[in-house]
């Protein structure tokens, strides 16, 4: 099991070391996302009837675009130079490369969220910086990185990968992103009251399941 | 039995097709433990691909490769452990030193002495010199010794090399051959190449893959006098 571990950690320590170094991601993400908020906050009018809907659902649809171009790099990283080849020619087994590489893409997911909330929070002045807020954020973004990574080996080995992924990816993790606005703007309106932790229930049980699928569902998409 | 009679590898009836092509024709190929087989034919003959097939990289159209009597591509994690594989990619992240990249890949092999086991490495392929160097700045045989390196850091008993010596200097060539012809004698090697000249002395025997999936499997020394008729002729 610690060496199953250690496989798993040494996979994405490697991830987050060439991130740090290279910067090519998070960079221009993070600018991305700003520019979506800013101009989102500007250009749609903030009602007291609509603000938390409003708000929740520009928040997470800027997640997703964050999460699209998370996998797309670091399915860049494996494919160029070196494809997964460079990982199964490993004595490791598929589902901890999996693992690894589904960890490394949470990672950056959750650095890039942890600029987003604050600035969100300012922007649409809404409380986001609460538990709740943050357990949904978490279990939520766990199934996104997973699918995520499923689609990115899926469509490394494919001739029309950057086509092939959004294809596969948007529509995978729709019912996700709708879950986590729909949990967002429970979790934001102070008479939902303790029902919230059932609704994120059934989110992270989503999460695992796509998890879980994911990991078994890898082992056949590196094979060529 | 001697370590040249034990069945290593098995490839049954291996068939590689690549829309239209057939890389690779109903192939039947043992290897012996300690064998050095030098695999040569001409560009599309499908030496990369078998050597990507043998290594688990690459999955056969038909037929099975076995390891030990293991199918390769149901191979444990030890079984995996056997092998170490350089294809024409050297398998390196650009963006790692040439340390990182083999305490990357040493740790998933399970190496426990990394560090100890790089130094030697370095020492014996003679690239200390290239180690805290991004591999992205490394000149293309540098790259190549580096990923040499990669292949044999966990002291596999098969290795596989498909064209080692493109890309390297006349010196780097000498010092390959005789890190593969001393330091690594006892090891099942199997290498590809267009430069049979250099890689003969290492061979116990040749296979030759023809455009037309004909191959023959002989010792060098029959295979050095159809050189050498060839040229007469």
């Amino acid at each position: 099991m610690k060496t199953y571990l250690t496989q798993i950690w040494t996979i994405s320590s490697k991830d987050i070391r060439l991130e740090i170094r290279t910067r090519q991601m998070t960079v221009s993400i993070i600018v991305i996302v700003i520019a979506l908020l800013i101009v989102t906050n500007l250009a749609i009018p903030n009602s007291a009837d609509t603000m938390f809907a409003t708000s929740a659902t520009v928040i997470w649809l800027c997640i997703l675009i964050a999460s699209f171009l998370v996998v797309m790099r670091n399915l860049v990283i494996e494919y160029d130079p070196i494809g997964f080849h460079g990982l199964i020619i490993c004595p490791v087994p598929r589902d901890a490369i999996y693992l690894g590489k589904a960890l490394s893409n949470l990672i950056f997911l959750l650095a890039i969220e942890a600029i987003l909330f604050p600035l969100s929070s300012i922007l649409f002045n809404i409380p986001l910086l609460t538990l709740t807020v943050a357990v949904i954020t978490v279990s939520a973004t766990l199934g996104i990185a997973a699918a995520g990574t499923l689609f990115a080996a899926m469509s490394v080995n494919t001739k029309a990968r950057e086509i092939m992924l959004p294809v596969l990816f948007f529509p995978a993790v729709i019912p996700i992103a709708l879950t986590a606005i729909e949990t967002t703007q429970h979790a934001l309106q102070t008479n939902y009251g303790s029902a919230i932790w059932q609704d994120i229930g059934v989110l992270l049980t989503l999460s695992i399941a796509i998890t879980t699928t994911s990991a078994i569902l890898f082992t056949f998409a590196i094979d060529e | 039995m001697s370590k040249f009679e034990t069945p290593l590898i098995e490839c049954s009836n291996i068939s590689k097709f690549y829309a239209p092509e057939r890389a690779l024709d109903h192939l039947n190929l043992t290897i012996t433990a300690g064998e050095h087989l030098l695999i040569v034919g001409p560009n599309g003959s499908g030496k990369s691909t078998l050597i990507n097939i043998i290594g688990g990289l690459i999955r056969p159209t038909k037929g099975t490769v076995h390891i030990n009597g293991v199918n390769i591509h149901k191979a444990s994690p030890e079984t995996r452990n056997s092998i170490g594989i350089q294809t024409h990619n050297p398998f390196l992240y650009d963006d790692l030193t040439g340390k990182e990249n083999l305490i990357f890949f040493g740790k998933l092999f399970g190496i426990p002495d990394i560090q100890s086991k790089i130094a030697e490495t370095a020492s014996l392929l003679k690239i200390n010199h290239i180690l805290d160097r991004r591999a992205a700045s490394l000149s293309h045989g540098n790259r190549k010794r580096l990923g040499f390196a990669r292949t044999i850091l966990h002291n596999p008993d098969i290795i596989l090399l498909d064209e080692p010596d493109s890309g390297l200097d006349s010196d780097s060539l000498i010092d390959l051959r005789e890190t593969l012809a001393k330091e690594l004698d006892n090891k099942t090697i199997l290498l590809t190449t267009h430069n049979v000249n250099w890689a003969l002395p290492l061979a116990t025997s040749i296979l030759v893959l023809g455009n037309h999936n004909q191959t023959i499997k002989m010792p060098p020394a029959e295979y050095a006098s159809l050189q050498d008729t060839k040229q007469k002729l």
